[in-house]
């Protein structure tokens, strides 16, 4: 069975088996001895950590801990954190250190949680490799010849190799699923508003949500349990707290999976034979598999990427060097000041997504593009709808593909985005799913599948994902653990 | 076809302003990437509008003045600012103030 970790950490924590300062000791070292070679950190603050974990272990003497209580994370270096640099892996935002924390910063650290320190990623959130960072690219664990997928990659590799007991990323087109499944491990996008997006530094505000990365789905059902819930600085969250991870069990009889041949279309002979193999373990626990039909799938594309970038031109032109990040050093008036440290501090598949924003939310264009895609965004999401009075569940790849070599983006631009055809229908529509390793390619690189669905409905889904765990066919796992 | 002119004057809107060469690249780029978008011209629609992400609204603060952030901290990015301001020094490029 995958080797989540919450459990048995909280179980040595409150034994006196292992102190936190132990534990946060031992990952500071496995992280200085790996993190040179995958970059899945970005920023590691060892002092903090080390303090955190020392409150942690008070906490526990106590009787007041919880179950994350002194257990290290890793957290995506676009989600705030107070005083900490936070800089979305951009130049632009080099130097800034938020005035406030995350939501989802909060509720970790009110239940002692210790974080390690910031995950690399694509620049702004825009990318599928985290090859756009200005920290330079990470790696897979897997094989450091190709990605750990984007734009949560650092995120991903780090709970892949080892370095966090389990990390925050964000998806607004798939960025936590597909690292996930390009490092062989377990990532649940939320449904939209499940999870607070107050301090998530804005990508595309109408699909951006954070969700964890994590060993094993009953680690990511824990940590979903602490950070989900309504949140009155953020108006688009709703939703209780009711956790999940008590009511998951391995039983999938009668629950009706829908398979939509549409995602099937152009995906690799290793990806389909893993996918198909979980959808055969399914069928043969006692689920009823059901044929529904998603033609809709093909639209979903431009439909995300008008949308996304639409979105992404607005929200990213509060970037201007004024009040905090970079600033270019020589201009002639303010208005220059702005376009220069604009395009000094923007990397260019940053300005590519700016550009396409701009161009479909201008005169001559909005009505074809952008007011066109929100009406077939209505349609998609009608079409989820409909489907889902037939299905609990749909089960997909994650990816047409395992992860890709080093550099293979940078010169398939088009080829990467249309690789995101399996996960932005899921942020299209506002729905969950959780990426679960199912096996490994001829490369001996992981396969992911991909279980979507309901709104709120994040129960059936780690359910069923928690059913093909448990049956032992997730553990794709290199991670050896910390050496206590 | 997007020409050189058009994605000058889009990176004008977004506030870039981009070298020659990387007008270039930019204008090579937008050609494939409009192709990709122009996509959704052959998909067929329904006739309802788009409804919004989140219906109903549920997570709504309480109308009242709360606290704003202490000037210090807003400030803070910006090494405390200049006598409460966000100063922007005029930095000429020919090395002129």
């Amino acid at each position: 069975m995958a080797s989540g970790k919450i459990m048995r950490y909280a179980a040595m924590l409150r034994s006196g088996e292992i102190t936190s300062v132990k534990l946060t000791e031992a990952y500071l070292e496995k992280i200085s001895v790996l993190n040179p070679e995958i970059n899945a950190y970005v920023s590691v603050n060892a002092e903090k950590a080390l303090a955190s974990a020392k409150e942690a272990d008070a906490m526990i003497s106590r009787g007041e801990g919880y179950v994350l209580t002194g257990i290290p994370f890793g957290i995506k270096d676009n989600i705030a954190t107070k005083g900490e640099e936070t800089t979305c892996c951009s130049r632009i935002l080099k130097g800034y250190r938020p005035t406030y924390n995350a939501t989802v910063y909060e509720r970790l650290v009110e239940r002692g949680a210790v974080v390690l320190g910031k995950n690399n990623m694509d620049e702004f959130a825009m990318g599928s490799s985290t090859e756009t960072s200005c920290y330079g690219a990470a790696y897979n664990p897997h094989d450091k010849g190709h990605v750990p997928g984007g734009s949560s990659g650092g995120g991903a590799a780090a709970v892949a190799a080892g370095l966090a007991a389990y990390t925050l990323g964000s998806d607004t087109g798939g960025s936590i699923r597909q690292p996930a499944a390009f490092c062989g491990v377990v990532g649940l996008k939320p449904t939209y508003g499940a999870v607070s997006r107050y301090g998530l530094i804005a990508y595309g505000s109408s699909l951006d949500q954070i969700g964890p990365i994590a060993s094993s789905v009953e680690d990511a059902a824990i940590v979903f349990d602490a950070i989900k819930g309504a949140d009155k600085r953020d108006q688009t969250s709703s939703g209780g707290t009711e956790p999940t991870v008590d009511k998951l069990d391995g039983n999938v009889k009668g629950l009706r999976i829908g398979i939509a041949e549409e995602y099937f279309d152009g995906i690799s002979a290793d990806t389909l034979a893993g996918v198909r193999k979980a959808i055969d373990f399914y069928a043969g626990s006692g689920a009823e598999i059901v044929k529904v039909s998603l033609p809709m799938l093909k639209d979903a594309l431009p439909v995300y990427y008008i949308i996304a970038c639409a979105e992404a031109s607005s929200n990213l032109g509060r970037y201007d060097g004024i009040r905090y990040g970079y600033r270019a050093a020589r201009y002639d008036d303010v208005n220059d000041m702005i376009m220069r440290t604009r395009s000094e501090g923007f990397g260019r598949e940053v300005k590519r997504r700016i550009m396409l924003g701009t161009y479909v939310l201008s005169s001559g264009y909005f009505d074809a593009y952008y007011k066109k895609a929100l009406r077939l965004r209505e349609s998609i999401v009608t079409a989820f709808t409909k489907i889902f009075a037939e299905c609990d569940v749909l089960i997909a790849p994650v990816a047409p593909t395992t992860a890709f070599p080093v550099n293979y983006t940078a010169d398939n631009m088009i080829e990467t985005y249309m690789s995101d055809i399996c996960t932005v229908p899921v942020n299209i529509a506002g729905l969950p799913a959780i990426s679960v390793p199912c096996g490994k390619d001829g490369k001996n690189l992981p396969v992911g599948m991909q279980i979507i669905g309901k709104k709120f409905d994040e129960l059936t889904v780690l359910r069923a994902a928690y059913a093909y765990e448990r049956a032992g066919l997730t553990d794709v796992s290199l991670d050896t653990g910390v050496t206590l | 076809m997007i020409e050189r002119k058009e994605v000058e004057w889009l990176a004008r809107l977004a506030k870039l302003k981009l070298s020659d060469e990387e007008l270039d690249g930019l204008t090579e780029d937008m050609e494939e990437i409009v192709e990709f978008a122009g996509r959704i011209n052959s998909a067929v629609s329904g006739t309802e509008a788009y409804r919004g992400v989140v219906t109903p609204v549920e997570s709504l603060r309480e109308d009242v003045v709360g606290e704003c952030s202490p000037q210090d901290l807003v400030l803070s990015n910006v090494n405390g600012g200049e006598n409460g301001y966000f100063p922007v020094k005029r930095r000429k490029l020919d090395g002129v103030r």
